[in-house]
Formats: C-alpha cells, sequence, structure tokens
C-alpha cells in the first residue's frame, strides 16, 4: 500500500499534516518532561554548590565504570529503535521491525537489569538513604552526602520508570504489530513512541555524567 | 506512489551516528581520567551536550523535521536554562 492510499484520521488533509500534528504533539510532550526531570536537576544543582565536599565524597562512592556500560547500552538501544522506525514504512518489511522493537526492549531490560544490580551494591555498601544508610567508609559530612543520594536514587529511578513505561509499550505494539493489526496509525505511533525512547537516552545521556563523574 | 511523509534517513546514517556516540562516550571517560575539577565538569557537560544533539538531529530526525518542530524541540531547553541561569545567579550572589 503507498502511502498517498494510507487511511488518515478524518482532521487531516494528508498523511504529511498528520505526521507534522503527531510530531509536534509529541515534542510539546517531551518539552514537558524535561521541565520536570528540569526542577529536580536544578535542586541539585543548588545543593552541589551548597555542599561541594559532602557531594563530591558521595559522588566518588559509586562506580563509574557500571554507569559507563550501561551508557553504550541506552546508547545502543536508541540506534536499534532508529532502525525499527526505519523498517516502519514498509508492509513487507514487519518481521524486521518487529525484531528490532524486541531488540530494543530487551536492551531496555538490560539496563534495568544493570540498575537493579547497582542499587543491590549501594544498599550493601550502606549507600541508601532510609533503608541502610551506614556506609561502609563513614562520611566526613553524613547528612549531606547522605542528600546526594537521594538525588541520586530519585533521579535513576524517575529514569528507570520512564524505560520501564516504554518496555512494556514497546512489548504492546510488538503485539499489534505481530497481528495483522499494523495499520497506519500503528506505523505513526511507533514513529512517535521513538522519539520517546531517544529522550529518555538524551535524560541518561546528562544524568552519568553529572551523578557519576563530576560529582 | 506520491512522496513519503519524510525522507527516511539512510542506514549507514546510523550506524555512522552510533559510532560517533560511542566515540564520544569513550572521550568522556578518557577526559575524566585526565582532568579534574572545575574544567572537568564543563568538558564533561559539552560532551554530553554534543551527544544529545547527534541523538536529537539524527535519531529524532531533527534535522530533517519542520521549523515549527524545531521550535517546539529547543522551547523546553531555553525554559530550563532560564530557571538555571537566574536561579544560579541568585545563589552565587548571595555571598554564603
Amino acid at each position: 500500500m503507498s502511502e498517498a492510499e494510507m487511511p488518515v484520521s478524518m482532521q487531516f488533509d494528508d498523511a504529511a499534516q498528520e505526521h507534522e500534528a503527531a510530531t509536534l504533539g509529541m515534542w510539546t510532550f517531551l518539552a514537558t518532561e524535561i521541565l520536570f526531570f528540569g526542577g529536580v536537576l536544578m535542586a541539585f544543582t543548588v545543593y552541589r554548590r551548597l555542599y561541594p565536599e559532602a557531594f563530591s565524597q558521595a559522588g566518588h562512592r559509586l562506580y563509574p565504570w557500571i554507569g559507563t556500560a550501561n551508557t553504550g547500552v541506552l546508547l545502543f538501544s536508541s540506534f536499534t529503535m532508529a532502525l525499527a522506525v526505519h523498517e516502519v514504512e514498509g508492509l513487507a518489511r514487519r518481521n524486521r521491525l518487529v525484531r528490532y522493537l524486541i531488540l530494543t526492549a530487551l536492551l531496555g531490560a538490560t539496563f534495568i537489569g544493570v540498575k537493579a544490580i547497582e542499587y543491590y551494591i549501594d544498599y550493601r555498601e550502606g549507600l541508601m538513604p532510609h533503608f541502610n544508610f551506614h556506609p561502609v567508609e563513614p562520611f566526613e559530612h553524613p547528612i549531606q552526602s547522605q542528600l546526594f543520594f537521594v538525588f541520586y536514587f530519585f533521579l535513576t529511578m524517575l529514569h528507570a520508570t520512564h524505560m520501564i513505561i516504554g518496555i512494556v509499550i514497546m512489548l504492546f505494539y510488538v503485539g499489534r504489530t505481530r497481528r495483522a493489526d499494523y495499520a497506519h496509525d500503528l506505523r505513526l505511533k511507533i514513529e512517535m513512541f521513538g522519539l520517546y525512547w531517544h529522550f529518555v537516552d538524551i535524560i541518561w545521556i546528562f544524568l552519568f555524567p553529572i551523578l557519576y563523574l563530576i560529582a | 506512489m506520491t512522496h513519503m511523509t519524510h525522507a527516511k534517513t539512510k542506514n549507514s546514517t546510523l550506524v555512522f551516528t552510533l559510532i560517533s556516540l560511542f566515540v564520544l562516550l569513550g572521550l568522556t571517560v578518557a577526559a575524566n581520567k585526565m582532568e579534574h575539577g572545575a574544567l572537568a565538569t564543563v568538558i564533561a557537560l559539552l560532551i554530553a551536550s554534543a551527544k544529545a544533539v547527534i541523538v536529537g538531529l539524527f535519531f529524532m530526525d531533527l534535522r530533517k523535521s519542520t521549523s515549527l518542530t524545531r521550535l517546539f524541540a529547543t522551547a523546553g531547553l531555553l525554559w530550563i536554562f532560564i530557571m538555571l541561569v537566574l536561579t544560579m545567579c541568585d545563589y552565587v550572589s548571595r555571598g554564603m
């Protein structure tokens, strides 16, 4: 089926207009997400300036190599997501689309798995505020250093929640694509979902240096 | 077949994008090993921004988007920038 024959939702003149409207809507949502994460990052920046020493000492307890590995996994998942969107046009290549979506979901799950192991290590080392904050090697400023970990867990959990939501939506789309349900609106949705996935990747691109490296 | 809704990004472009992202990730780690202090912060954030721009342009297709879409994409960043700058002006000038 060519693009011209594709049914378009009734409020649009043609597929190009529908595509533009969907893209604008998605970016509007992503802008609100930037403000959502931005508020927490703003608070982090203020406290990092107020307690530079405590935040620096706390940040050094994290494992940059785990963060680096996870960044690699996430960058690769963005690549497979882009490949999936690349396959979205042709009906004949449905199987490849499904494969790329599943691969992206698996990479996302890998990221979450590594993060879970990392949380467990943090817990074992007594770095988890409220649940177990008895650092093996005590901090000079325990209260301020604990604040760093509050931010660390809040930011990374907020990010991980976005990823889990993304994985669930992705599996849902895999199901619909495999059924004969592969209609025009689904192709558009997968493309817009790709924007969300890349955005979550960009959030991590900033969280990684802010939490792991420059503390 | 009439024109597509938008031109597709080539597979080779996507591969090249991925490679450049991994190169930048390597740079981040290398720079962090060599440099410490305020300069390291600036370098790390600059590289992160470069990565974000690459993802935006090539994976999120902003390169081929309309000006209106690009405007929407930068709007959120602009507001965050204003908030960060004004708030930090306040904290830096308090003389604590």
